[in-house]
């Protein structure tokens, strides 16, 4: 159609009236419409910005929080304040995995909604029920515009009408739900979508307090355990003391060592050993709960820790008396006297426990651990599986040894040690053949310190490595002396004592091979003497070792023989040139107390096992000729001569090749 | 005063009584009409208005506005049908005004200036406290008549107490009729 075509007859005017008219009209429609989107967008934009700050606030309140309840309420608050709805509430999530209500709430206007919160207090909701349970199931928020007609909603007519809920999730689990409620009917105008940003923001803070709440533990419980640790312990400990000042009660603190526990570690491996640690600290709680629940005793609490290794520690607060403690130390003996089955196997265990009681008046933490260390090792020397209180004897004692330990740690450097050496003689005619070299202290104020005061101390620190290598070393240097001077006549070997804690020393054959190479003494020349308590106590004493040293050619005695009640069989392990029997043996000889018998058995014994003999403390003839005729080959006491000086001991050489 | 509330009443007036009128009502009052929903205009265009149609229409002033309140609900309802339809009384929606109605309408039209109500139930009446400068319970009544309408139910109001006699608040007390 051309243009032209287009008709140009002017329009009425009514026509035109019309058409103005269809234009204004769709003009304001265009109005409307851009209004409209105007309101939506204003609206929208109302909408983001609220929940910026709504989410800002949450935050904040969160951010802060040490505890899961804590961001909790935060929230809970944050959201009532934000939407100005009056009740909100927190539930957790219950071991049976139903919602347990908790004590969270923020609620306005508390009389109205007394009746509401009671009815939320005493329900737990399980999965579907009711609108946490709705949350439960599935793991989504939710709405009720009226909870008065919902179908689903047990907690009617109390004063509430709209409601939402909402889960935090965390570490992949729903941990809680929050609700809130609003006394008037209301529609779910979007709310719900911040709502579950609410949620999700709370997991992530929820998951950063469980993972410091993990490293707060870690920090104060035992990885093994999880009983508390020496840390936490401290702390309870302290808490305790003041407690016990204010109540005029009794504290008392158990301090365990299991006996013999390395042997387990040793023998059956360190996976074993911590198998062991964890069923004892099993038997040991369900032992102090038990003990709990004895009404009898008072109203003890209790609290277990782990110190490391095989310490436990056990605080009993508000003990009504002393002996409390006493039955407490026999529960957990008990406890631990049926066998505990490692690798398929049955292993009898005991504690040896040290007890001290504290009443807060002028008791520290640091000294009541110490003291009741102190105990505890009383009570190990008494044998295994016994219990020792505290007293003021055996802190004296106790610091006593403490003192010995700094004077003897000096004595080494200040070279107040020497080394006397007695003779062993061959009881067929006399001889001196060899010497033990003996340990001597000579301190500068208290003159000879015997080495029954000194050695026992050095062989519980570290200072037993130190002397035993010093000795070693003064002993081997003094033999290559006479070797040099005295040639064959020279009274050699020498030999030295070993304890039990050096012979554990893996690098001892090492630290002797050094010594004599620098000492050039030949190693035939040089014997150890080792105690057959030693061999016994400490299975962890590696024949090897002693293998090693053999084949060093050292000779190997060992030492108190008898009183250790070695089995022969357990003997054969060690490659031993000789035994010593114990002075006990030898003392009676002769006097009618006849230990003859035992002492020609040892020989005959020995014999069997191509082994010397020899009578250790022989004071008087008959002694001597007695040890003969049993069968002992050598002896030693001081019948013959006692331990001397070098000098002395050359003046007995003979011929002796006169000074020059 | 928010637009919307000249845009409503451009439409009543408009579909009860003509275009016509509208305009006539507008030259009365001296003024130029231009109203859009979200700007703000002064209150005195209302009254103005109000004024100029209570002349035309020969009609009190209070029933002009009480005839507004109750035209303009049903297009409420029809525009905002989530805030009505939680409800199946008119006492349940009112008692949601300072509540849900009021934060919603702050939502489309930031700035709006609401009243706020107090209410009190006494003896099965509804008891709303209303004070505004704007002195508009006449609107508030016609709103409520409307609700009654939307719900299908009767109720008759009184006010003991109104600002326009001097008083320091309007009171409306609300009976519903079985």
């Amino acid at each position: 159609m051309r243009p032209d075509s287009v008709a140009v007859r002017p329009p009425s005017a009514e026509a035109r009236l019309k058409r103005v008219e269809k234009r204004l009209q769709r003009e304001r429609m265009v109005r409307r419409e851009v209004e409209e989107i105007a309101e939506r967008t204003t609206r929208a934009l109302y909408d983001k910005q609220q929940e910026l700050v709504l989410l800002e606030a949450v935050v904040l309140a969160t951010n802060e929080s040490a505890t899961v309840g804590g961001a909790l309420q935060g929230t809970v608050n944050a959201v009532c304040a934000h939407t100005a709805w009056p009740v909100g509430h927190a539930y957790v999530c219950g071991p049976s995995g139903d919602l347990v209500p908790t004590a969270i709430w923020h609620i306005e206007r508390s009389n109205q909604f007394a009746a509401f919160r009671r009815a939320t207090e005493q329900t737990t909701f399980s999965e579907g029920t009711g609108l946490p349970g709705r949350v439960l199931t599935t793991g989504r928020a939710a709405w009720i515009s009226d909870v008065n007609v919902d179908s689903n909603f047990p907690r009617k007519h109390l004063g509430v009408r709209a409601a939402f809920a909402f889960p935090i999730h965390a570490d992949g689990e729903l941990q809680a739900v929050l609700e809130f409620f609003n006394p008037a009917v209301a529609p779910d105008s979007g709310l719900l979508e911040v709502m579950a940003k609410i949620g999700r923001q709370l997991g992530r803070v929820v998951e950063r307090i469980h993972a410091q709440e993990q490293i707060a533990h870690q920090a104060t419980h035992d990885g093994l355990t999880g009983l508390a640790n020496r840390l936490l312990f401290r702390d309870r400990l302290e808490l305790a003391l003041e407690r016990a000042k204010r109540h005029g009660t009794f504290a008392a603190l158990l301090f365990l060592d299991l006996d013999r526990f390395k042997d387990v570690n040793d023998t059956l491996g360190h996976n074993a050993g911590d198998q062991l640690l964890r069923s004892v600290s099993d038997r040991l709680q369900v032992a102090l709960r038990a003990t709990d629940s004895l009404a009898r005793l008072g109203h003890e609490e209790f609290t277990l820790a782990r110190f490391g290794g095989d310490e436990f520690v056990v605080l009993c607060e508000d003990l009504a008396s002393e002996d409390g403690a006493v039955r407490v130390a026999q529960r957990v003996q008990q406890a631990l006297l049926l066998p505990f089955v490692l690798e398929r196997k049955e292993h009898v265990v005991t504690a040896s426990i040290g007890i001290v009681l504290a009443s807060g008046a002028d008791d520290d933490a640091e000294g009541l651990l110490r003291d009741a260390d102190i105990a505890m090792y009383r009570a190990k020397k008494r044998g295994p599986g016994n219990w020792e209180i505290f007293d003021e004897a055996l802190r004296t004692r106790a610091l006593e040894r403490v003192g010995i330990e700094r004077a003897l740690r000096h004595a080494l450097d200040a070279g107040q040690l020497r080394l006397h050496y007695q003779p062993i003689v061959s009881l067929d005619g006399g001889a001196m053949h060899s010497v033990e070299a003996l340990v001597r202290w000579q301190h500068p104020e208290r003159g000879l310190v015997p080495p029954g005061e000194f050695i026992p101390i050095a062989e519980d620190s570290s200072l037993i490595f130190q002397i035993g290598e010093w000795t070693l070393r003064e002993a081997c240097e003094q033999a290559a002396r006479w070797r040099a001077r005295f040639g064959d006549e020279a009274p050699l070997p020498v030999s030295v004592n070993v304890s039990a804690r050096q012979l554990t020393q893996a690098d001892l054959p090492e630290i002797i091979r050094q010594v004599l190479a620098d000492t050039g003494l030949d190693a035939g020349d040089l014997a150890i003497e080792v105690t057959e308590t030693a061999l016994i106590e400490d299975s962890n004493v590696p024949a090897a070792t002693l293998r090693e040293l053999r084949a060093l050619e050292v000779k190997i005695l060992l030492d108190d023989f008898g009183t250790g009640y070695s089995s022969l069989s357990h003997l054969q392990r060690f490659p031993i040139d000789a035994l010593k029997i114990d002075r006990s043996f030898i003392m009676h000889l002769g006097t009618g107390e006849d230990n003859s018998a035992i002492v020609r058995a040892i020989a005959a014994m020995a014999h069997a096992l191509d082994l010397e003999v020899v009578a250790e403390g022989v004071e008087n003839a008959e002694q001597a000729a007695e040890a003969l005729a049993l069968g002992c080959g050598s002896a030693q006491g001081y019948y013959f001569a006692r331990p001397a000086p070098p000098k002395v001991i050359e003046s007995l050489i003979r011929p002796a090749i006169p000074a020059t | 005063m928010k637009g919307v509330v000249f845009n409503l009443l451009e439409q009543l007036v408009a579909r009860d009584f003509g275009e016509d009128t509208w305009d006539a009502l507008l030259e009365a009052s001296g003024l130029d009409g231009v109203y859009t929903s979200l700007g703000s205009y002064p209150d005195e265009d209302l009254a103005k208005l109000v004024g100029a149609a209570s002349d035309a229409l020969a009609m009190p002033a209070d029933d002009v506005v009480l005839w507004y309140g109750r035209n303009a609900l049903p297009l409420f309802a029809e525009h905002y049908p989530q805030l009505f339809e939680p409800h199946d009384s008119t006492r349940s929606f009112v008692l949601t005004l300072n509540d849900i109605i009021h934060p919603e309408v702050r939502k489309l039209y930031p700035g709006a200036d609401v009243p706020e109500f107090d209410f009190e139930v006494r003896d099965g009446i509804v008891v709303m406290g209303y004070r505004s400068p704007r002195k508009l319970c006449s609107f508030a009544e016609g709103l409520l008549l409307g609700a009654a309408d939307h719900y299908g139910e009767r109720l008759t109001i009184e006010q003991p107490v109104c600002m326009k006699r001097g008083d320091d608040q309007c009171v409306l007390e609300i009976a519903f009729v079985r």
